[in-house]
């Protein structure tokens, strides 16, 4: 990133609905080099421009945390499924006495324990489950994301 | 640090959605960088209309637009859970103090004990040491940090948060 790449991420961290028009206007660029600039940025993995929906809008009031211990030989098969299921919306290997961090959302406390009860009836791998349900998200930085394979960009 | 986890303090006293408000959240959904304009034809109101929209639905924590960074390319290559035990302080008191560390990412109370589950970040897996001796542990009430270091993600989908609580 050079400076004007910084200076094109930093008005945008400041307002995210920027226009590109209203960005050129202020580095007195063209509109086409801004939207140049920010495909290389996105393409880099280095940045995107995002929509955080407040929960609500979409029906979800409940969420938790369910960690997973699973048989060693199925975690990537298990892992790989739940990543793809839309409740999912966090998911990490870890070490330690799990294998499986991740976060749920739903519409109740109840759906959620659902759902963690139709995945460990659906993989007979999953050895030992706790689910948390959460209270208050107290602190979420969503300005910063863990792109996927944004290692396999950085290198290319 | 940006400032985008600061949230006006209109969020109390919210209008409930209608149609039109919900049609422009699926199209900003869609491609958050949708233009008022382009939204304006495509719902067929005016560009007025769904500018003031669009304002009231960020003013009452609806919706947030966020220039979202990767955490690798700013240099942290290791993401760690931590669950914290809690005893002999209230946990709003330690949540206050999980805000001021800017390598804490999310940090959620959640049911029984240990009774906070914190997302925390790191430029290397010595570096998770040393954030959990310095920064985590020191803090008064935490009686047990238990550390969980993430070997990969698989997924970390940004579009959805409890933007209220914040």
């Amino acid at each position: 990133m050079d400076s004007i790449d910084q200076q094109i991420v930093e008005m945008l961290q400041a307002n995210g609905r920027l226009s590109k028009r209203a960005i050129a206007r202020a580095l007195g660029t063209s509109e086409n080099m801004v939207r140049k600039r920010l495909k290389r940025i996105e393409d880099q993995g280095i940045a995107r421009q995002g929509l955080v929906v407040d929960m609500s809008v979409l029906g979800l009031t409940s969420a938790a945390w369910i960690f997973l211990a699973v048989e060693a030989d199925r975690v990537d098969e298990i892992a790989e499924s739940l990543a793809a299921e839309p409740s999912i919306t966090l998911l990490s290997l870890v070490t330690g006495r799990y294998d499986i961090m991740c976060y749920a959302v739903g519409s109740s406390d109840k759906e959620i324990d659902a759902f963690v009860q139709r995945q460990i009836d659906r993989f007979d791998g999953i050895l030992a489950s706790t689910v948390r349900p959460v209270r208050n998200t107290d602190l979420y930085r969503y300005e910063l994301i863990a792109l996927p394979h944004a290692d396999d960009v950085e290198r290319a | 640090m940006s400032d985008s986890t600061k949230v006006p303090e209109s969020g109390s006293d919210r209008r409930p959605l209608d149609a039109l408000d919900r049609s422009i959240i699926e199209t900003l959904q869609t491609d958050c960088q949708t233009s008022n304009r382009a939204l304006a034809r495509q719902l067929g109101v005016t560009e007025a209309t769904v500018a003031a929209r669009v304002h009231a639905l960020v003013d009452a924590r609806y919706i947030r637009f966020a220039l979202q960074r990767s955490l690798y390319t700013l240099g942290y290559r290791t993401l760690f859970f931590v669950e914290l035990t809690i005893r002999g302080r209230s946990i709003d008191e330690v949540c206050g103090d999980l805000h001021e560390i800017p390598e804490v990412v999310v940090v959620s109370v959640v049911a029984g004990v240990p009774q906070i589950v914190v997302v925390a970040r790191a430029r290397n897996d010595g570096e998770v040491a040393q954030i959990s001796r310095h920064r985590l542990r020191i803090i008064a009430g935490v009686q047990r940090a238990e550390i969980s270091i993430v070997l990969d993600t698989l997924k970390f989908a940004s579009g959805i948060a409890d933007l209220t609580d914040m």
